[in-house]
């Protein structure tokens, strides 16, 4: 008798702790249906997930999760302070950082200067070997540690470049002046990382990236469970705003039709991309829970400099009007691309629609008397890689060529793309057009025009190079606004429309699926989903 | 005993099955034109999933193309691929197993061995370095790369029904009886031996030869099958399997004719096995 | 018999070493450039580039790099893949998967293979029979990745009956095993239904028969015992070549085993990972050979080795 009432008075005593616990929450009330519920996005296996080594998208859905960057982006596409307080420079060139305090990582550290300056040395280290190394050339002192002789030992270990002023307060020198800096702190190599994450000697401590310990709304729950799943659960001890949802597994897939068939089974929450083959069925699939979102995704075909069947522009041109962008669009891709009139992509300030002009418009007749005019070559090629579910839209290509230029077409695959770059560094002949993507790093004009279309850029395999182009995007990059950098930019895409070095196809969007489970689902720019919005349905 | 074999084939009616079957295969793969009159390659997407009709009788693929006629024009690539690359492999495994089961001993031990590394090799990985090497200079030699890998790559199972099939008929009391009365290795090998050890190999390898088509599918899949603008039922099957769900007809057709062609092969396999046997007459 | 055990073991340690220089000289020749390769589409930074290059020796000749390989091996050392990771715990993760589908295949295999085939050479001619040989065909006309895509499709999400994807449970392994082992089943199936033929036919079959003994023990003892020796033959070559070919099956239903980690390893061209992942496939293929040898001998006692 005493001890049942005893019991009852301590299931009494914890139900209304209880209850009190839920009712305090903060802003956004935490039901215990929320706590409970677990939200599933499907994502692939992450390469790496220390912040300056990760260049993949599954990574950097899972960053998104774990960290808060300095800068997120608005409706615009603009840059606006997030985990930063603000980011100032008088002339471009030295930025002060100043950090809202109150910031913890999940093991309580708090997120100081340190942690950005610390993170930044690590990755700029040559011999770190961090592949998103190249991010801190634009800074001070970079070159110091990154000797051209890879064998060579660097003469400093810290960027000259970056300056402590107090624990919430730093200051970034760069080598040069550029007004998009901004911008791109909003990239993940910037992401902060605690003392914790490093052992004595400065490398990464062991185990740390199997349980990484970011300062973002979400902690990871257990440890990552390779080409399984990773798990994380919501933060409490968050200062920014706090997620609808309690917890969070990313379901890592090999294969995106299956994931595919998971979210039509309500067993997996959010996939967010569809494969191509599914587009056609996805919106019988899934109602009004198949939707799309801009996204930075830029497709499009590019000429080899050194084959001097597409050397004159003029037969360039011809091609580009011979491929009916939108029929493909529609056809293999169900509606849910978009096609690419410029060489830039809509989502980035500054873009302007048609900067390719009469090229890239649909003109079969004409395209076949210019081809002719201009001695085009009898039999092309479209070269594509094997691994990236490009045949479909590829040979769709090539019969629009055969059928409207008259000639022979081939679309030829390779089983990777890192097969065709040595034939296109040893100039093998006979390797045609190629196809190419790129996604932006951070919502910049200039994030495209240097890799892609500047004299050995880091994307350019095609060898274009004109240095009034090379020369105006540097001039936009040092410009001390936006506005002025974005005018010179503008400038340098019109000369692209006038040598034509590559043919844009298609700019892409984020299409993504979600199960019956889950509400309030969408996905950003960078095509992560959104994990602030989210909600579980009926709560 | 070679007449009379022939005699007992000819009188069954399945090896006249398979027999017509295989010629309609081979006459097709000669000469298409006779068989389909559209060309293959005129594809357009406007044409993109249309049903059967009258123009088309087994409809149009995702692309556009006319399925009747690339699957009448792929028989070439397909049936070459299957029976050069099997008869590669037949041959080696032949070789292979008659050798290590016969004359035993250390031959064997390192013919056992050797098979054991190449059925360890997986056929994804020797495939792609094979290939890759092959086109490495963007001049494909038509099919000659493909069967040459899946033929040194495929030879290890049946090599080792033939090794286990020789080791079983090497014990019988008739080649006991053979051997006593003087007769040379190689007349006791063709004559007794490899009569018995033809039956099971035939039937792995006309099931080997299906698996070969199939196999330049997942090749042709990977990028390193057969180079464009070769067509092939394996490379058709697995384009048209992703968009099931919106046409049958574009996977139905390839499938059917591999299925037809590969049971006349094992018809034929079976006709002859039987016939050979000397017990069933 | 001991002799011939020991003589084979010592033969398994010199076909593990050819099988491991074999990989290797295989994975050497087909480098494109495994760095770029493992980044796929995006350029790699010069950092990167030189630690991966430090790190794995591949600036060096190949036969440095195979003896730095193996010397790693013999201490028990595996080596790390491309993305850094130990490859032991790669394998330790990636192995139960893969035996349990492969074990679960096994079994559909041997129990409905060889039954089938079997009944199907009993009742020669019969509708069994026919029927055996069309399943045969569905299974050899269409290539694995279709008849998993559509089995999935049929199975998992018109008729919910099983799971779509790996859910770590046995459950969700049951149709991928299944359809793994379709091509070794009408295989098997078709293999043992010749033999059972060929031996029903066979004089000592007559003679049993003739003595008055019943059909059933005819076939159950006799018959069957000499039939499953080409059988046995080739279900012990395919148990090890369901573990590498179910790279198909394990990319579809998203199982993480080591077909499917082998696959991505050829494709990232990770040299170590392959190289070590292959000579382990070896392994068990000459565990299971030589399994296979030794039951021939229990099955037909004239077989002897010395």
């Amino acid at each position: 008798m005493h001890v049942r009432r005893a019991t009852a008075r301590i299931v009494v005593a914890v139900v209304a702790a209880g209850t009190l616990a839920a009712c305090t929450g903060g802003p956004a009330t935490v039901s215990a249906a929320d706590t409970a519920a677990v939200v599933s996005i499907g994502i692939g296996e992450p390469t790496h997930l220390i912040p300056t080594n990760t260049t993949d998208s599954s990574g950097a859905q899972v960053l998104a999760a774990l960290f808060t960057p300095l800068v997120t982006f608005d409706r615009n596409n603009k840059p606006v302070p997030a985990q930063a307080d603000s980011i100032t420079a008088t002339d471009s060139r030295v930025w002060t950082i100043r950090l809202k305090g109150g910031y913890t990582f999940h093991n309580g550290e708090p997120v100081t200067s340190d942690s950005y300056l610390r993170a930044w040395n690590f990755g700029a280290y040559g011999p770190n070997g961090q592949d998103n190394n190249p991010y801190f050339a634009k800074i001070s002192g970079y070159a110091a540690l990154n000797p051209t002789d890879p064998k060579a030992t660097p003469t400093a270990t810290t960027l000259s470049g970056l300056r402590r002023i107090d624990a919430l307060t730093f200051q970034v020198v760069l080598s040069a002046p550029y007004s998009d800096f901004p911008a791109a702190l909003g990239y993940l190599a910037f992401l902060p990382l605690p003392a914790a994450a490093f052992d004595a000697t400065g490398h990464i401590a062991r185990g740390f990236e199997d349980q990484l310990v970011g300062d973002g709304p979400f902690q990871m729950r257990d440890v990552w469970a390779h080409d399984q799943s990773i798990e994380v659960q919501r933060y409490d001890s968050y200062s920014g705003t706090k997620p609808k949802v309690g917890k969070i597994d990313f379901k890592i897939y090999q294969d995106l039709t299956t994931a595919y068939s998971d979210a039509l089974t309500n067993t997996l929450d959010v996939l967010p991309g569809v494969p191509t083959p599914n587009l056609a069925t996805a919106a019988k699939d899934f109602g009004n829970r198949y939707r799309h979102s801009p996204s930075s995704a830029f497709q499009y075909l590019a000429f080899p400099t050194y084959d001097p069947d597409y050397s004159n522009v003029n037969v360039r041109k011809a091609i580009s009007m011979a491929i009916d962008r939108d029929q493909i669009v529609k056809s293999v891709f169900a509606g849910s691309q978009i096609a690419a009139r410029s060489f830039v992509s809509p989502v980035l300030p500054g873009y302007r629609a048609n900067t390719c002009g009469a090229a890239c418009q649909y003109n079969p007749v004409a395209a076949k008397e210019l081809y002719k005019q201009s001695n085009g070559p009898a039999k092309v090629q479209i070269t594509y890689n094997a691994d990236g579910g490009h045949k479909e839209w590829v040979e769709a290509t090539c019969n629009q060529l055969a059928r409207n230029l008259g000639v022979k077409c081939v679309a030829q695959a390779e089983a990777k793309l890192a097969d065709l770059l040595p034939k296109l560094q040893n100039k093998t002949p006979g390797v045609g057009m190629f196809r190419l993507g790129w996604v932006m790093d951070y919502p910049s004009m200039e994030d495209y025009l240097t890799p892609l279309y500047s004299t050995g850029g880091s994307a350019n395999y095609y060898g274009y190079s004109n240095p009034q182009f090379d020369q105006l995007v540097a001039q936009g990059s040092q410009q001390p606004t936006g506005a002025a950098a974005i005018r010179l930019y503008q400038e340098a895409e019109d000369l692209l429309a006038r040598d034509m070095p590559v043919i844009p196809l298609r700019f892409g969007q984020n299409d993504f699926v979600y199960s019956a489970n889950v509400s309030n689902v969408s996905v950003d720019l960078f095509g992560d989903v959104n994990l602030l919005d989210i909600t579980v349905s009926g709560t | 005993m070679r007449s009379g074999a022939w005699r007992a084939l000819r009188r069954r009616p399945v090896f006249w099955v398979s027999v017509a079957i295989l010629v309609v295969v081979v006459v097709m793969a000669v000469a298409p034109r006779l068989f389909a009159g559209a060309d293959p390659a005129d594809c357009t997407l406007d044409r993109s999933m249309a049903p059967p009709s009258g123009a088309a009788w087994f409809g149009y693929d995702f692309q556009g193309c006319d399925v009747f006629a690339r699957t009448v024009y792929g028989t070439r690539s397909s049936l070459l691929v299957g029976v050069l690359a099997t008869a590669l492999a037949g041959l080696i495994a032949a070789g292979v197993g008659m050798a290590s089961g016969y004359l035993g001993g250390w031959l064997d031990s390192v013919l056992s061995r050797l098979t054991d590394i190449v059925l360890g090799i997986p056929l994804l990985l020797a495939a792609i370095v094979l290939l890759h090497r092959a086109t490495a200079n963007g001049s494909g030699h038509g099919i000659w790369p493909v069967v040459g890998t899946l033929g040194i790559l495929g030879w290890t199972t049946a090599a080792r029904v033939v090794r286990s099939s020789v080791l079983a008929a090497r014990q019988q009391d008739y080649v006991q009886a053979a051997r006593m009365l003087g007769a040379g290795h190689g007349r006791i090998l063709v004559r007794h031996i490899a009569p018995n050890a033809v039956a099971p190999a035939v039937v792995v390898l006309t099931i080997t030869l299906g698996t070969f088509i199939a196999s330049e599918a997942t090749l042709s899949f990977l990028g390193i099958g057969l180079r464009a603008p070769s067509i092939s039922w394996g490379g058709d099957i697995f384009a048209a399997q992703a968009r099931l769900r919106q046409a049958w007809w574009p996977l139905i057709w390839p499938s059917t004719f591999l299925a037809v062609t590969v049971l006349a092969f094992i018809m034929l396999g079976d006709a002859i096995r039987d016939a050979f046997d000397p017990r069933s007459r | 018999m001991v002799r011939f055990v020991v003589r084979r073991l010592l033969q398994m340690v010199i076909v593990f070493f050819g099988t491991t220089l074999v990989v290797y000289a295989m994975m050497f020749g087909a480098q494109g450039d495994p760095i770029q390769a493992l980044a796929g589409e995006k350029p790699v930074s010069a950092a990167q580039r030189a630690y991966l290059t430090e790190h794995f020796h591949l600036d060096h000749g190949f036969w440095y790099r195979y003896a730095d390989y193996v010397g790693g091996l013999l201490r028990g050392d595996l080596g790390d893949t491309l993305t850094l990771r130990p490859i032991s715990s790669v394998l330790a993760g990636a192995w139960p998967y893969t035996l349990k589908l492969a074990g679960l295949a096994m079994v559909v295999v041997v129990v409905v293979g060889v039954g089938a085939g079997v009944l199907a050479g009993v009742r020669r001619g019969g509708l069994f029979d026919a029927a055996t040989l069309a399943l045969t065909l569905v299974v050899i006309g269409v290539p694995v990745v279709v008849l998993g895509f559509l089995g999935q499709y049929l199975l998992g999400i018109r008729l919910r009956l099983f799971p779509v994807a790996n859910e770590g449970d046995l459950y969700s392994l049951i149709l991928p095993a299944l359809l793994l082992g379709m091509l070794s089943l009408a295989t098997a199936v078709r293999l043992t239904r010749t033999t059972v033929v060929e031996n029903l036919r066979a004089d000592y079959a007559k003679t049993a028969r003739a003595k008055g003994l019943s059909r059933t023990r005819v076939v159950g003892v006799h018959v069957l015992r000499n039939s499953l020796i080409p059988v046995v033959t080739f279900l012990g070559v395919e148990l090890g070549s369901l573990m590498a070919g179910a790279v198909v099956i394990e990319n579809i239903f998203n199982i993480p085993g080591v077909g499917f980690t082998l696959a991505r390893a050829v494709r990232t061209e990770d040299g170590p990972t392959v190289v070590t992942i292959v000579s382990l496939l070896v392994i068990v293929f000459l565990v299971v050979n030589l399994a296979v040898d030794l039951l021939y001998a229990v099955l037909d006692p004239r077989i002897r080795y010395a």
